[in-house]
C-alpha cells in the first residue's frame, strides 16, 4: 500500500473536523483556556485537601509535643510519649513533604520536551508517589508505645506484657515489611496489590508498565 | 514567546491556534473516541500550549513545538481516562456507513478513513504518536526530534506499523 494512499485517506474530508476548525468565534480560544483552567483546578482540589489534612495532623502532633515538653515533669512516660509522637510527627512530615513535592512537580512539568522524555518523567513521578506511602507506614509501631509509663512497665502483669509485645512486635514487623515491599517492583505480589488497592496503586502499576513500554519503544528499532 | 503576556501576544496566540487547529483536532481524534472527551482534550491542549508558551524558541518550527505539547498532553490525558472508561470502538460508525449501502467514491474514502482511525485507536499510545506524525507528512528527522528517538528507530517502526495498517485495511475491504 502506497504511503500517498494512506496520507490521502488521513487527509480526506472529515465533517467533524471541518466543524471544529470553522468555529471562528473570537472568544472560542479564550473560553477553552478558562474552562481548562477551572477543570485542572478542580482536579487538583482533592490532592490539596490531602496535603492540608496532613498538615492538620502534624499540627495536632506538634501541639501534643509542645504541651508535653512544657507542662509535664520528666519521667519515663514523658520519654515514651514525646519519643513516639515525635517519630510519628517526623514520618508524617516527610511523607507530606514528598507527596506535595511530587504533586507540584507534576503540575510544573514541561510538556514541550520530547514525547518519550516527558512521558518518562511523568511516569517516574507517579511511581515515586509510593515513597510517601512507604514512609508513612513506618510510624505504625509508635502508636503502640506512646502511652507507656513507669507504672505500666513496673507493675503491668503478664497479660499486659503479652499484649504489648504482640502489638508492638506485630506492628513493627508489618511496618518494616510494608516499607520493604511497597515498591513498584512488587506489582505482581498479590498481597501488596490487595493491600495497596486503596492508595492509587493501580496508577503506579500502570506507570511502571508504561515505563517498560517507553523503554521498548525507544530501543525497538535499534535491536531489530 | 509567552502568548498571554499582553494583548498583542494574546492576539498572536489566537491567530496561531486558528492556523493550526487541524493539528489539535487530529491529535484529539486519535486519542479520544467520543466527542465529549475530544472537547475536553482540546481544551487541555490549548491550555498547555498557552502555559508552555515561554518554552518556544525563536527559529524553532512552531508546528514541531505544537506537536510535542499536543502529543504529550494527549498521551497523559488518554492514560488518565483509560483506567476510567472503556475505549469506544469505531465499529458503530463503520456499521452506519455500511447501512447506507452506497458505494460511491466519497463513502469509500470515508470508510477507509474510519478504518484507519479505528486501527490507530487500537495502537499503543506511543505508536499512535508516531503514525500521526507520519500521516501528517513529517520527515523522519522531525519525527525523531518530536518523539525523542533515533531516525533509524522511526524508519523501522513506521515500516512495521504501515504493514499492519495495510493488512487491516485490506481485510476490511474484502
Amino acid at each position: 500500500m502506497e504511503d500517498e494512499y494512506l496520507k490521502g485517506v488521513w487527509n480526506s474530508p472529515d465533517q467533524e473536523m471541518e466543524q471544529f476548525i470553522e468555529r471562528q468565534d473570537p472568544a472560542f480560544e479564550m473560553d477553552q483556556l478558562k474552562k481548562a483552567k477551572a477543570k485542572l483546578k478542580s482536579l487538583l482540589f482533592p490532592k490539596i485537601v490531602g496535603i492540608v489534612l496532613g498538615f492538620g495532623w502534624m499540627s495536632f502532633m506538634f501541639l501534643l509535643l509542645y504541651l508535653s515538653f512544657h507542662h509535664s515533669p520528666n519521667s519515663l512516660g514523658k520519654f515514651f510519649f514525646t519519643g513516639s509522637i515525635g517519630l510519628i510527627f517526623l514520618s508524617t512530615g516527610i511523607a507530606v513533604f514528598l507527596y506535595a513535592k511530587d504533586i507540584f512537580t507534576i503540575q510544573q512539568i514541561d510538556h514541550s520536551g520530547s514525547v518519550t522524555l516527558t512521558q518518562r518523567k511523568l511516569a517516574e513521578l507517579n511511581d515515586s508517589i509510593l515513597k510517601s506511602v512507604r514512609i508513612s507506614w513506618l510510624q505504625l509501631p509508635f502508636y503502640t508505645t506512646f502511652y507507656l509509663n513507669e507504672g505500666l512497665l513496673s507493675h503491668g502483669g503478664p497479660v499486659f506484657w503479652i499484649i504489648q509485645i504482640l502489638a508492638t512486635g506485630t506492628t513493627m514487623w508489618l511496618a518494616i515489611w510494608l516499607f520493604r515491599n511497597i515498591n513498584s517492583n512488587n506489582t505482581n505480589n498479590n498481597w501488596v496489590r490487595n493491600f495497596m488497592s486503596g492508595y492509587g496503586f493501580h496508577s503506579v502499576i500502570q506507570a511502571r508498565e508504561f515505563l517498560n513500554e517507553i523503554d521498548t519503544f525507544s530501543q525497538y528499532g535499534e535491536n531489530n | 514567546m509567552r502568548p498571554m503576556d499582553n494583548e498583542n501576544d494574546l492576539g498572536e496566540f489566537v491567530r496561531l491556534m486558528r492556523e493550526h487547529k487541524g493539528i489539535v483536532y487530529k491529535v484529539c481524534n486519535s486519542y479520544c473516541s467520543n466527542r465529549e472527551d475530544r472537547e475536553d482534550l482540546a481544551q487541555e491542549i490549548i491550555y498547555q500550549l498557552w502555559r508552555s508558551g515561554n518554552t518556544f524558541r525563536a527559529g524553532q518550527k512552531f508546528s514541531t513545538w505544537m506537536y510535542r505539547v499536543a502529543l504529550n498532553v494527549a498521551i497523559s490525558f488518554y492514560r488518565k481516562r483509560k483506567s476510567a472508561n472503556a475505549v469506544v470502538s469505531y465499529k458503530e460508525h463503520l456499521t452506519e456507513i455500511e447501512d447506507q449501502d452506497d458505494t460511491d467514491y466519497e463513502n469509500e474514502l470515508e470508510r477507509a478513513r474510519r478504518i484507519l482511525q479505528q486501527s490507530i485507536h487500537e495502537m499503543k499510545e506511543l505508536d499512535r504518536a508516531l503514525i500521526i506524525l507520519f500521516l501528517e507528512a513529517k520527515g523522519y528527522r522531525e519525527i525523531a526530534e518530536i518523539l525523542g528517538i533515533t531516525e533509524t528507530n522511526v524508519a523501522t517502526k513506521i515500516n512495521r506499523i504501515k504493514e499492519k495498517l495495510k493488512q487491516k485495511i485490506l481485510a476490511n475491504n474484502k
